[in-house]
C-alpha cells in the first residue's frame, strides 16, 4: 500500500521534472539587459529576451508597413538595434523601458524582434511636483 | 482627513495587538473570559479599519489630493466610479485593501463560531490576527496610504487609463476576497492541529466558506482575462504573465484543497493532504501578492520597485516553519487504509497530485528569471509556449479523471457495471469528437483536448440523470451540493472547451489599407471609413467606423478607436468586438494618419469564446447553489 503512494508520487514528480526539462530545453530563452548582452558571450543560436530603454529620437516608424526600428540603450550607454513588425504597443514611446524577444545577430548589432513588450510608464514611480 | 484615517488604522493595530493578548490569556490561563475580551478587541479592530477605509474612499472622491495616493491616483475628472476604485488602484491602498478585507473575515468567523468551543476559536483568531498583524504593520509603517504631503496639489496625477474600466471596479476586490479568505481555512487548520482533534471537523467547518472564497477566486481570475480581453488589445485572455500565473498558483492548490477536504470529510482519509495543501493555497496567495508587489519581476502588470519584497519573504520563511513545526509535532496519525486506485478515492489521490505538478511548472517558469540569476550570471526566462507545452498534459490527465472519477464509488466499485458506462462513455465521446474532427477542428493537440473534455461532459450528464432517476426530483433540495458540484464542473468544462477552441483556432489578419477601402476577412467584409474624433471629459477619441457585412447583409458597425488621455502621451487602443455565441469578431485600431490616409487594422476571430464566459457564469451558479439558505444533507455520493 505505501508502496503505491510513492510509486504514483515519484512518478507524477518525474513526469513534472521532465516536462520542465523538455519545456525550458526548447522554449526557454536567456533574458538579458542590453549590457549583459553585449558583453557575455551568450548562444545566440538560441532567441534571446533583452530589457532597455528605448533611446530618444531614434524610434522610426513605418506604420503603413507596420515596421518600427529603434535603439535599446542600456545603462551603460551602449547600445543595440533593433528591427520590429508587428502592432506596437500603448505604451511604446521614447524612454520607455520595453523587452524584445527574437534573434540577435552580433556583427550587425541588430535584434530582430518577434515580441515587443512596454512596461507601463506608470505613474506609481512618479513623483507629485510642487506645482504651487 | 489623512491624519484622522492614519489614526485609525493605529488604533486598529492597537486593537489587534490587545486581542492577541487577551486570546493568548485565555489559552493559557484556560479562562474563557478572556478570548470574550479577545473578540471585543477584534470587533474594535474590524470598526478602525472600516473607518479608515470610509476615510480612504472619502479623500478618493472628494478629490481630498493632499493625501498622496489621493493625489497619485485620481485627479478632478476622473469619473466618479474608477475615484471610488482608485482605493486598490495603487500599492498602498490595495495593502490595506487587504487589511480590511480580513478584519470582514474575521468579523464573520466571530459570528459564525459564537458557540463553538473558546480553545478552537482562540486559536482560530490568534493565527487571523498574526496575519492581519503583519498586513496592518505594513500599511501603518511602510505602505501608509495616508500618509500627507506637506502642501494642497492643485490636481492630481490622475488613473492609469488602462485601469480605466470597468475591470478595475470589480476585479481587485473579488480576486483579494478570493486570495485573503483563504486564511480562514488556513487558520481552522492550525486550531485543528493544536488542539489534537484527528476529526474532520475542521474541513466540516470551513466547507461552506471555502468554496465561497474558491468561488471569488474563480471570479476574480476570470474577470482579469475578460477585461484584458477587452482593453489589452491584443486579443488573449491569459498570457501566462508571472502575475497572472501568480493568481493561478492558490487557485491550483485552493482546488487540489476542496478535493482533498471533500474526501477526507467523507472518509476521513488525506487529512495531511489537507493540512498540507491548504498551507500551500494560503502561503501561495501571500507569495503572490509578494510576486505583484516587490517588483521582483518584470511584468506588463507589477508595481513599481518597493522595499516590501523582504518583508513578505519573512513572513512567508516565519509562518511556513511554524506551521510545519507544528504539524509535525501535533499532526494526527493518519489511518493507514488500502487505497485502490481505481475507487473516487484513488482518483482524487491523483488529482491532486496533478494539480500540485501544474502549479509547480507554472511556478518553476514564473520564478525562473529569480533563481537562475542566483546560481548562474545569466538569467533565463522562458515564454507563453512553454506554459501551453507543460501544461496541456496536466489538464488532459485532470479532465480524463474528472470523467472517469464522476461515476466511480468511495471504496468498492463495482467494475463490470462501471466498465460498461465508462466504455459507453467513450464510445460516444469519440463519434462526437470526430464530427469535430472532420469539420475542420483537426489539430492534434486540440482534437485530444476537446476529447477528455466531451468525455468528461458526458460522465457529468450520465450521473446527473443517474441520480435523478435513483433519487427523484424531490432530492435535489436534500442533494443540492452534490447538483452544486456538478453545476460547477460542467461550468469548468464549458470553459475549457472556450478556451481549447479559442486558442487553437483563432484567426487573425493585420491590415494597413486606405480609408474607405473595404477587408476581406473570413466571411466577413469590413468597409473601412473615414477617421473621425470626439471629445469626452478626460480624453480624445479617434475612432474609425467600420461597417460590418457577412454574405452581402449588413449587420453592425464597429468603432475600434484610440485614446488621448489628459497628461498623458501616449495613445491607448480601445478594441471593438461583435460577439457570438460562435465567435467573436475583434477589431483593433493599431495605427492611422489622417494626413497619408491609411489605417492600420488587426482583424481577430475568436471561435467559441463565449463559451469562456458561458462556463463561468454556471460556475458562479454551482457556487451560488451551493450557498442557498436550504437545508442539505452531506451525501454527495450517488451509488450510495
Amino acid at each position: 500500500m505505501k508502496k503505491k503512494y510513492i510509486i504514483s508520487s515519484l512518478l507524477i514528480c518525474l513526469v513534472v521534472l521532465y516536462l520542465i526539462f523538455t519545456g525550458f530545453k526548447s522554449e526557454g530563452v536567456y533574458y538579458l539587459n542590453v549590457d549583459e548582452l553585449l558583453a557575455k558571450n551568450v548562444d545566440l543560436n538560441k532567441d534571446v529576451r533583452v530589457s532597455g530603454i528605448v533611446e530618444r529620437g531614434t524610434i522610426k516608424r513605418v506604420d503603413a508597413e507596420k515596421k518600427l526600428y529603434f535603439n535599446l540603450i542600456g545603462e551603460k550607454g551602449k547600445y543595440i538595434e533593433v528591427f520590429y513588425e508587428g502592432i506596437i504597443p500603448d505604451a511604446f514611446k521614447d524612454d520607455v523601458g520595453v523587452i524584445v524577444e527574437g534573434s540577435y545577430n552580433r556583427d550587425k548589432n541588430l535584434l530582430n524582434a518577434e515580441v515587443l513588450l512596454a512596461k507601463c510608464p506608470s505613474k506609481y514611480e512618479s513623483k507629485i511636483e510642487k506645482t504651487k | 482627513m489623512g491624519k484622522i484615517g492614519y489614526l485609525f488604522e493605529f488604533l486598529a493595530l492597537v486593537s489587534v495587538l490587545l486581542s492577541l493578548i487577551a486570546y493568548a490569556a485565555a489559552l493559557s490561563y484556560g479562562q474563557k473570559n478572556y478570548a470574550k475580551k479577545g473578540a471585543l478587541f477584534l470587533i474594535c479592530q474590524l470598526v478602525f479599519t472600516s473607518l479608515s477605509a470610509v476615510i480612504l474612499f472619502t479623500a478618493c472622491v472628494t478629490g481630498y489630493f493632499k493625501m498622496e495616493y489621493v493625489a497619485k491616483y485620481t485627479d478632478i475628472d476622473l469619473p466618479l466610479i474608477y475615484k471610488l476604485s482608485a482605493f486598490w488602484a495603487g500599492q498602498e491602498g490595495s495593502l490595506f485593501l487587504w487589511v480590511w478585507l480580513l478584519a470582514i473575515f474575521s468579523g464573520v468567523e466571530l459570528y459564525r463560531l459564537r458557540k463553538y468551543d473558546y480553545r478552537y476559536n482562540s486559536v482560530v483568531f490568534i493565527t487571523l490576527i498574526f496575519v492581519e498583524m503583519f498586513f496592518l504593520f505594513l500599511t501603518t509603517f511602510i505602505m501608509n496610504p495616508f500618509k500627507e504631503l506637506d502642501f494642497f496639489p492643485s490636481n492630481g496625477l490622475g488613473m492609469n487609463p488602462l485601469l480605466q474600466n470597468p475591470g478595475m471596479i470589480y476585479h481587485p476586490p473579488t480576486l483579494y476576497i478570493g486570495f485573503v479568505g483563504f486564511a480562514v481555512p488556513f487558520a481552522h487548520s492550525v486550531a485543528a492541529l493544536i488542539n489534537k482533534d484527528r476529526s474532520a471537523y475542521w474541513l466540516k467547518n470551513t466547507k461552506y466558506i471555502t468554496t465561497l472564497v474558491w468561488v471569488f477566486l474563480t471570479i476574480g481570475i476570470v474577470l482579469g482575462g475578460q477585461w484584458a480581453y477587452v482593453e489589452l488589445g491584443w486579443g488573449g485572455y491569459w498570457a501566462w504573465d508571472p502575475v497572472e500565473n501568480a493568481s493561478l498558483f492558490p487557485w491550483l492548490t485552493g482546488t487540489a484543497f476542496l478535493h482533498a477536504a471533500y474526501a477526507c470529510r467523507k472518509k476521513g482519509m488525506f487529512s495531511n493532504w489537507s493540512y498540507i495543501l491548504i498551507l500551500l493555497t494560503f502561503e501561495l496567495s501571500i507569495f503572490g501578492t509578494f510576486l505583484t508587489r516587490s517588483g521582483i519581476i518584470d511584468s506588463v502588470h507589477s508595481f513599481g520597485k518597493s522595499p516590501l519584497g523582504s518583508f513578505f519573504l519573512w513572513f512567508m520563511i516565519i509562518s511556513i516553519s511554524l506551521y510545519l513545526y507544528i504539524f509535525y509535532t501535533k499532526r494526527p496519525k493518519e489511518k493507514i487504509t488500502d487505497i485502490k486506485f481505481f475507487t473516487k478515492e484513488g482518483l482524487i489521490y491523483i488529482t491532486n497530485w496533478v494539480f500540485v505538478g501544474l502549479m509547480i511548472v507554472v511556478l518553476f517558469g514564473s520564478i525562473l528569471p529569480i533563481f537562475t540569476q542566483f546560481f548562474t550570471t545569466n538569467k533565463a526566462s522562458v515564454n507563453i509556449s512553454y506554459y501551453n507545452k507543460v501544461s496541456i498534459p496536466f489538464f488532459t490527465v485532470l479532465f480524463f479523471l474528472l470523467g472517469l472519477c464522476n461515476v466511480l464509488n468511495f471504496k468498492k466499485t463495482n467494475i463490470s457495471k462501471v466498465r460498461l458506462q465508462i466504455l459507453f462513455n467513450l464510445v460516444l465521446s469519440i463519434i462526437v469528437s470526430t464530427i469535430l474532427y472532420i469539420n475542420g477542428f483537426n489539430k492534434p493537440i486540440s482534437v485530444v483536448l476537446y476529447f477528455v473534455l466531451i468525455f468528461a461532459f458526458f460522465s457529468i450528464v450520465y450521473i446527473v440523470i443517474r441520480s435523478g432517476i435513483k433519487f427523484g426530483i424531490k432530492d435535489l433540495r436534500t442533494r443540492r451540493n452534490f447538483y452544486a458540484s456538478m453545476v460547477v464542473h460542467l461550468g469548468v468544462i464549458i470553459m475549457g472547451l472556450g478556451i481549447v477552441f479559442s486558442s487553437f483556432y483563432q484567426r487573425q489578419a493585420e491590415t494597413v489599407i486606405n480609408q474607405g477601402q473595404s477587408i476581406q476577412f473570413d466571411r466577413y467584409i469590413l468597409d473601412v471609413g473615414n477617421i473621425k474624433f470626439k471629445e469626452f471629459v478626460n480624453y480624445v477619441s479617434a475612432y474609425v467606423p467600420v461597417k460590418v457585412y457577412k454574405e452581402n447583409k449588413y449587420i453592425v458597425t464597429l468603432n475600434p478607436e484610440r485614446r488621448f488621455y489628459k497628461n498623458r502621451e501616449e495613445s491607448f487602443g480601445e478594441v471593438a468586438i461583435y460577439s457570438k455565441i460562435s465567435h467573436d469578431l475583434y477589431l483593433i485600431l493599431a495605427s492611422y494618419s489622417k494626413p497619408e490616409n491609411y489605417v492600420g487594422l488587426q482583424v481577430i476571430i475568436q471561435p467559441l469564446i463565449s463559451f469562456v464566459w458561458i462556463g463561468f457564469l454556471i460556475i458562479v451558479i454551482g457556487g451560488i447553489i451551493n450557498f442557498l439558505p436550504i437545508r442539505s444533507n452531506e451525501s454527495e455520493d450517488v451509488a450510495d
